[in-house]
């Protein structure tokens, strides 16, 4: 057993530890560690070149060890642990020495063998750095020895109790971050007249002083005591505060713009320059946070619009521009410019908005590439200047006062900040609106969201446009601060780190792309702009590269995810359960539960059958409408219909009509096309010949949005919520094509928009109050994806109705429900009907819930209607016997019994 | 059984009788009328670049020909020939690359953006091997052995780069939405380019020039054997690797698994090592086209795989993805009309240095495909599940 369980986690480190190995040799001849020793960490002991190949021991230990604590077999014994420190600190040990071995052999080898021919780091300087400057022999044993030790250092680092980890942790990344940022913070401390902190805390040389350290170190772990000390609301109360929107008072948000005003005043050039840079792609990125982001459209070519916005600005603007040269001031141009980009937009998603995610990735790579070949071609030479691009273009005049140039970097950071704000201000608006809605919702789900009333085509274009709007504000500002345009600015490689800073941020969160665009264009730079640690540069795409599959493979949600995900909430879900109980029991009606259950009928009772069933049926709607059908003019009818799946006729010559205020339920064995139906008359198939009447107008042909706009709403066999959108915002999407919101008055804030959001708000509140508490309070903000089963069933009922239909269709609402749940839902049924005069039609296997909740039950059998009435005339029906229900002991017996 | 009775509503339906109602599903919008306006119109184009070279063909100097491009002059047969021959051979290989796009597509639904990276891979391997061996002489001794050696080794070297790449970046997001293994595959792509840029320095590498007796052109039929070497190569793994999907056991496991992987597990299928098999046999034949590429242009960098394996894709759609002999033909499609397409149709209407827009022809024909026939000149085979 023990040896068994130690030759586990032998195995595992190493494991671990071999593929370190591979990851060692590659930083090392990656040229890594040369070019970083250039930059100290700690004066005279530490560089940077040496801490990218020693970081690598301490982490494979500790994730060995971790990853053992985590597969732990071993039983609950006293001695386990004594056992497991020894063990821990041996197998860390033996996953460094492998990091450790891989140098050593790599020493050995670059002595021996000249490799130089295809490997360019395979050079004398590499040989002197591993070696520490000595002989073979002492580097090669030196790292074999500092991989074991660092190893089970990394070891001891998960043996550590959370704090002491912590506390390591922050002191370490807090003296790495200064020493890294030393031109940053430099700037920034003799910007506030500080130079005298800078002597103490850097050397001449670069790197922090040891005595620097020291005092950094302590500054951090003050700073962190306090933090983790703070005085903590309780977790009760906290949970109410999550689930609040954070509102910024305007003190803050002002204390936040004069801050970013002063800030170019207290740096130098190459940081406003790196400022400046943040912006431009900043903008770019909360442009493509719309499209991929919010829409859900992997634009690869967005570098496309960045290019128009360029180009369009340098031809009016620039004197010397080849073809036409206007020469408007810049912000007069830029009006054209955004016209332009919205059209570019138009003309570059119109033919592909239709296609499949992922050939739309690969077609507008081919747009964006097909853009770049024409401007560096000949053709248009006369047009764009080919490849010299257009030069000598004027900068930014403001007002006759400021002239911004490319030579001054802080007007163009004021320049990207007035974008900035404003392409925050338009993405904040859009995406609490309508149209914000509506893109979120086909991003979840195209077909669902074409049959709540979004017309997924024009959201998709209208994405594109703004996107396309908010990319060429971006290359406007580029145009003037460069003073010059080049095809060889607007690669591929601009879409993808674009692409970068939206996903490392988190998709769809503006706060989450700012961060993200502070820190990776901020340090590690542009494809063609220098960042903070300029070392970086030659490593910086191998760093994005890195970053995409890691962030996708650990957090794809990326760094400040949108709304919390449903493992982070399973503590809160706990609490607020215990809440909705606690109100529950103050609040005995609230619980319809428990209101129905004694009703619920079981069928070994009902003896006395026609009595009962009647009784149950009206127990709950207090007018049975019972309805004569040819006295009056169906809301649907279905004339011929058939639906073809190429032979197998799924419905054929179908004939039903459902007449106002009834409630009808589908019944039939699978594949009798009842879902098809369904299909049908919501336009998600194609009919193949007949037609569907709704209150007199023919639905063939119409788009799933304009049949949801008559008045035709449905629910899904297999629920389909929009999962990462709130259960308020679900129910706020599907009112979509009831809610008058243009573009502008989104943008304006008009008193006609506040007030039809508003009353968006409290009818979405309503209609989820339908089902008492279930889906309100707490669960308003929650994500559709965190709740439970039934109340995935309930939301989707809620989305159904919010669209105000006229008829309901609902697919097998009750299936895989309890009967509890079962018997609340079918009452809720007939509650739905009088409350917001709705026809309903049913699917349902459920013979219990059909005997209760119907008024009339149609059968369907291979696409045909087989047979029509009341429940029990229908369950009397020999042919549906024989189809349907079957002859079985079990059924004879319930027949026998119900009717 | 049928309800036969004249309802109100069948009767409206007999006065409202149409007989191409039930031909439409959807109404025009805008949006199909752009579409439609957006297909007519390139294909006028294209018809009329056609036609406008037939008529120079015939004589320049006639007005159809100086219509539009007033100094049109023919070409000869011989210069076709030489861009039709550099059409197929470039076609073949990005074939030979497209299959590895089409078959991952078919058993895991998204696209390896990461697999021209797979060809470049073999591509710098083809070099490092080939200047060793040109160093020892072997190269211009025993050229067809030291090739045979050569493609061996870019072979493995490419399956290997496409298998650690399936089993860190893939497998962990086998039941993720399709898009998000297609970005990690963009991350894959971008951290192995600037990993060889970073091994192998930034410089372009040339492969030793090929011994006389295989460059110069081969008597009868007038072309360099190089291309028919390369033509030859294309072909014959193309049979190999037909009959190890059509025939073997592993194959029918990769077909399998293509339609329904959990079915396929049920049956006793090892899913996990059918993907495998998947990307092994897609490097493969990756790092063979890496080697010929090599062979035929002899300068790579490491950004060399970028747009092949963007042509190689569009290769796959043009030709259906899943398909493999649909790969093969789309392949050379793309790269006839790479080669050919702009001495046709741009050059008659008068555009200028056209050999600068042959990217641009290739892409425009991998949308127009994708407007025109989603699923491609053969059918693509998907399941349905992939489709929607």
């Amino acid at each position: 057993m023990i040896s068994n369980y130690s030759q586990v986690r032998a195995t595992a480190a190493i494991r671990i530890g071999a593929w370190s190995t591979a990851g060692t040799a590659f930083i090392a001849l990656s040229g890594m560690p040369i070019e970083f020793n250039k930059r100290l960490i700690i004066s005279p002991i530490l560089s940077l070149g040496y801490l990218t190949l020693l970081w690598l021991p301490v982490t494979v230990g500790y994730l060995s060890a971790r990853q053992v604590a985590h597969t732990s077999t071993l039983p609950n014994t006293q001695d386990r642990e004594t056992r497991n420190t020894l063990s821990t600190l041996l197998e860390g040990c033996l996953a460094g020495v492998f990091p450790g071995t891989s140098i050593s052999v790599l020493i050995w080898l670059m002595a021996t063998f000249d490799l130089r021919e295809p490997l360019v780091n395979w050079s004398p300087y590499l040989l002197d750095f591993l070696t520490f400057g000595r002989s073979t022999i002492f580097g090669a044993t030196a790292w074999c020895m500092l991989g074991a030790l660092l190893g089970s250092a990394g070891g001891a680092l998960h043996l550590a109790y959370q704090h002491t980890r912590r506390t390591l942790l922050t002191a370490t990344s807090t003296v790495a971050a200064a020493s890294m940022l030393e031109l940053f913070l430099s700037d920034l401390l003799s910007g506030f007249g500080l130079s005298s902190a800078i002597e103490s805390l850097y050397d001449k040389r670069g790197g922090v002083t040891i005595f620097g350290a020291c005092t950094l170190a302590i500054l951090s772990l003050l700073i962190y005591a306090v933090v983790v000390n703070a005085p903590r609301t309780s977790s009760y109360k906290r949970v109410a505060l999550q689930f609040k929107q954070p509102q910024m008072n305007i003190a803050s948000k002002a204390a936040i713009i004069v801050c970013l005003l002063i800030m170019p005043m207290l740096f130098g050039t190459f940081v406003n320059e790196v400022l400046a840079n943040i912006g431009l792609f900043l903008l770019l990125a909360l442009g493509l946070n719309i499209v991929v982001g919010l829409a859900g459209i992997l634009d690869l070519g967005y570098v496309a619009f960045f290019a128009v916005g360029s180009y369009t600005t340098a031809l009016l603007t620039a004197a010397s521009s080849p073809a036409i040269s206007p020469e408007l001031p810049w912000f007069v141009a830029i009006f054209p410019v955004v016209a332009v980009a919205g059209i570019a937009g138009l003309v570059v998603g119109a033919p592909v908005i239709r296609m499949r995610g992922d050939y739309l990735a690969i077609v507008t790579l081919g747009f964006g590439e097909i853009i770049r070949i024409l401007l560096l071609s000949d053709q248009l030479t006369g047009w764009f200047g080919g490849p010299q691009g257009i030069t000598q273009i004027k900068g930014v005049e403001i007002f006759g006062l400021t002239t911004v140039s490319g030579v001054d970097p802080r007007g163009v950071f004021y320049l990207t900040l007035v974008f900035c704000l404003l392409a925050i201000y338009i993405s904040w608006r859009l995406e609490h609106s309508k149209v914000g809605r509506a893109w979120m919702a086909v991003r979840e789900d195209e077909t669902v969201a074409s049959t709540i009333g979004v017309n997924t085509a024009h959201a998709k274009l209208l994405a594109f446009i703004v996107g396309a709007i908010i990319g060429s504000f971006s290359g406007a500002i580029l145009t003037a601060k460069v003073g010059a345009v080049f095809p060889s600015s607007f690669l591929i490689l601009t879409s993808v780190i674009t692409l970068v800073i939206v996903i490392f941020g988190g998709m769809g969160n503006i706060t989450g792309v700012i961060v993200s665009s502070v820190i990776l264009i901020g340090i590690l730079g542009g494809p063609k702009q220098p960042g903070l640690l300029h070392e970086f540069s030659q490593f910086k795409l191998l760093i994005y590269g890195a970053l995409l599959v890691c962030m996708m493979l650990a957090k794809p949600q990326g760094l400040i995810p949108r709304k919390r995900q449903s493992r982070q909430l399973t503590h809160e879900e706990v609490m607020q359960d215990a809440w909705i109980e606690n109100r529950h029991q103050s609040n005995a009606y609230a619980d319809t539960t428990q209101q129905y259950t004694p009703h619920t009928p079981e069928p070994t009772h009902n003896t006395h059958r026609a009595g009962h069933t009647s009784q149950v049926n009206y127990a709950h709607s207090p007018e049975p409408t019972a309805h004569t059908p040819q006295t009056q003019t169906p809301l649907l009818t279905t004339c011929d219909l058939e639906v073809d799946f190429g032979g197998v006729k799924a419905l054929n010559d179908l004939n039903i009509s459902i007449y106002k205020g009834e409630i009808v339920t589908l019944i039939g064995p699978n594949g009798a096309g009842k879902t098809t139906l369904f299909n049908a008359i919501t336009s998600t198939l194609p009919t193949t010949s007949g037609e569907i009447l709704f209150n007199g107008t023919s639905l063939t042909g119409l788009d799933p949005e304009r049949i949801t706009s008559l008045g035709i709403a449905r629910t899904f066999q297999n629920i389909r919520l929009f999962n990462n959108m709130t259960v308020l915002e679900n129910v706020m999407v599907a009112q979509h094509c009831h809610v008058s919101q243009n573009i502008f008055s989104t943008l304006l804030q008009t008193p006609s928009f506040k007030r039809t959001e508003k009353d968006v708000r409290s009818k979405a509140e309503d209609i989820l109050s339908f089902f008492g508490s279930r889906l309100t309070g707490f669960r308003f903000e929650q994500l559709a994806s965190t709740l439970s089963y039934a109340n995935r069933r309930r939301l989707e009922i809620a989305r159904a109705i919010a669209t105000q239909p006229k008829l309901l269709l609902l697919d097998e609402p009750v299936a895989g429900m309890n009967p509890v749940e079962t018997s609340e839902l079918t009452s809720l049924i007939r509650q739905l009907r009088s409350e917001y005069d709705l026809t309903i039609v049913v699917i349902e296997h459920d013979m219990n819930v059909v005997r209760e909740v119907s008024d009339r039950v149609i059968v369907l059998d291979h696409g045909h209607q087989i047979k029509q009435g009341s429940y029990s005339e229908v369950v009397s029906d020999p042919y549906v016997l024989d189809t349907y229900l079957g002859r079985g002991t079990d059924i004879r017996h319930e027949t026998a019994v119900t009717l | 059984m049928h309800n036969q009775h004249m309802s109100p509503a069948r009767f409206i339906m007999l006065l409202r009788f149409n007989p191409f109602h039930h031909k439409t599903f959807h109404h025009k919008t805008k949006l199909d009328i752009f579409l439609v306006c957006l297909r007519v119109l390139i294909l006028t184009v294209a018809a009329l670049g056609v036609f406008c070279f037939v008529a120079q063909q015939i004589n320049p100097q006639n007005p159809i020909a100086s219509w539009i491009n007033p100094n049109a002059k023919s070409i000869t047969g011989a210069q076709l020939k030489v861009l039709a021959v550099s059409g197929l051979t470039q076609g073949a290989m990005y074939g030979l690359i497209a299959l590895g796009y089409s078959m991952v597509y078919g058993v895991l639904g998204f696209i390896n953006f990461a697999h021209g990276e797979v060809f470049m891979v073999g591509s710098m391997t083809g070099m490092i091997m080939s200047t060793k061996l040109d160093e020892t002489g072997a190269w211009d001794n025993n050229f067809v052995g030291s090739m045979f050696f050569i493609v061996i080794v870019a072979m493995i070297v490419s399956s290997l780069t496409a298998i650690v790449m399936e089993k860190v970046a893939y497998r962990p997001l086998r039941h993720s939405p399709r898009l998000i293994p297609l970005i990690t595959s963009i991350g894959v792509s971008f951290f192995l380019q600037n990993a060889v840029l970073l091994l192998f320095g930034p410089n372009t590498k040339t492969y030793p020039r090929p011994p006389e007796w295989i460059a110069d052109r081969v008597p009868g039929i007038g072309i360099s054997g190089t291309k028919l070497l390369v033509i030859v190569i294309a072909t014959l793994s193309m049979c190999v690797l037909w009959y190890l999907v059509e025939c073997t056991k592993s194959g029918k496991a990769m077909r399998a698994v293509a339609e329904d992987p959990e079915i396929a597990a049920l049956m006793g299928i090892n899913v996990n090592r059918a993907i495998q098999q998947v990307f092994i046999v897609g490097g493969a034949m990756a790092g063979l086209a890496g080697v010929l590429w090599g062979l035929l242009f002899r300068s790579i960098t490491h950004t060399t795989g970028f747009l092949p394996g963007i042509k190689a894709f569009s290769s796959a759609v043009v030709g259906g993805i899943g398909s493999l002999g649909g790969s093969m033909a789309g392949g050379v499609t793309i790269g006839l009309t790479e080669s050919l397409g702009p001495l046709l149709i741009l050059e008659p209407l008068g555009f200028r240095s056209v050999s600068q827009l042959g990217n641009a022809v290739a892409f425009v024909m991998l949308i127009c495909v994708l407007l025109l026939r989603p699923s491609g000149m053969f059918g693509d085979k998907l399941s349905n599940d992939d489709r929607t």
